[in-house]
């Protein structure tokens, strides 16, 4: 392409150029913070927003155009939203509310204990559900697993007053684990049972 | 800029009569003029930013703006050209805040070659034309930052140097350096 044709052939196919299709769901975002905003009151320090230059004039000043209006019940809100959200997340990471004595002690292991108890809980579900036609069996299973749980409880409750916590604590983190080696392997018989009746039917 | 060219179809009177419904608050008003200036506008703003999703969040910015501040819109100008140098102007913020810097540095890349060279043909037959669009909006992407700004501005947007330089914060005659460098690296890239 020839140097003077770059200008003529970007005006004579102009249109060709802009053809990006944008995206579907702008209009939504952009109501949305239409929706927020207030009603524009005419506040003197709003004046700021209304940039004479900006009437067509061709130029304008090096201002930025203004904000959308952001009032402080916008920002209280925003603000609320992520303090939710943070605790939210620390509380899914170390579980303050499940496990506020181990968070007291010891953070590093909060999260290991958090983690844990929440696959056992998970576990057990799965467990009850899967014996719901072999009560018997899942009574044998819960008493085992009880025991466990029992110590697990009596470590917990040592915890506030124990000299050496981070002991302690590993003890509790591997009750827990056995508590979960012992789950699997309820699962897994649970599985075996299963499959035998099923192949061979009564 | 030439003040009176206008984005997409041009129904002065129509959109006048949208403008002055907008400012009555009205929504619906609101939507339809999106409509009509929405694709055109997104353009400008990939242009300038090269960058997808930014070019999204500048948009929507810009259109939040131009609604909200609609009043102060008195018609000297068509709507679309108001609405342009919001756009224009926050995308170059938006730069600015990713220390948008008119130098001459840059990453010597050159395109896949495309072999084809229509250096004396003028193309003109449909298929060409649009393969010549794809190759010079490629070679617009692979520009440096500030020349493909102030190219964006001057061949897209009809926007003048000294227009530029005020935009742009520079002085005429860097803007017009830069238009000329500009121009010589994108031929060469095409």
């Amino acid at each position: 392409m020839k140097k003077d044709n770059l200008e003529r052939f970007v005006r004579d196919n102009r249109e060709a150029f802009d053809d990006k299709e944008p995206p579907n769901n702008l209009w939504q975002k952009i109501e949305l913070g239409l929706d927020k905003e207030q009603p524009e009151k005419e506040f003197p320090f709003r004046q700021i927003h209304k940039d004479p230059s900006l009437n067509g004039g061709a130029r304008l000043g090096s201002r930025q155009i203004g904000w959308p209006l952001l009032d402080w019940r916008v920002a209280a809100s925003i603000a609320v939203l992520l303090l939710a959200g943070a605790f939210l997340y620390m509380n899914q990471k170390y579980g303050v509310t499940h496990q506020p004595d181990v968070v007291a002690a010891s953070p590093m292991y909060a999260k290991e204990v958090v983690q844990y108890t929440r696959l056992i809980d998970d576990k057990r579900a799965e467990l009850k559900q899967m014996t719901e036609d072999n009560p018997a069996l899942y009574q044998e299973f819960a008493t085992d697993l009880d025991r466990l749980e029992k110590s697990y409880t009596s470590l917990k409750a040592d915890l506030p007053q124990n000299p050496n916590q981070e002991m302690l604590i590993q003890a509790m983190i591997q009750n827990l684990q056995l508590q979960i080696n012992l789950l699997n392997e309820q699962l897994r018989v649970i599985q075996r049972i299963k499959q035998q009746t099923h192949e061979n039917p009564v | 800029m030439e003040p009176n060219r206008t984005v997409g179809p041009s129904y002065p009177d129509r959109h006048a009569e949208l403008v002055k419904r907008c400012q009555q608050g009205e929504r619906r008003a609101q939507y339809e003029l999106y409509q009509q200036y929405v694709k055109a506008m997104y353009n400008v703003c990939l242009r300038i930013l090269n960058h997808e999703a930014e070019a999204e969040d500048v948009l929507q910015e810009a259109f939040m703006d131009a609604f909200s501040h609609i009043n102060s819109f008195r018609g000297q100008s068509t709507f679309g050209a108001w609405l342009k140098q919001i756009v224009v102007h926050r995308a170059i913020n938006h730069l600015r805040s990713r220390r948008l810097e008119l130098v001459d540095i840059e990453s010597h890349r050159l395109g896949e070659d495309d072999g084809l060279d229509y250096a004396d043909t003028e193309p003109y037959d449909e298929d060409n034309t649009l393969l010549e669009v794809e190759r010079v909006r490629k070679a617009m992407q692979q520009l440096p930052e500030g020349y493909r700004v102030v190219l964006s501005l001057y061949l897209f947007e009809g926007y003048d140097h000294e227009e530029i330089g005020n935009v742009l914060k520079i002085s005429e005659t860097t803007s017009r350096t830069q238009y000329l460098r500009g121009k010589k690296r994108l031929l060469e890239l095409l």
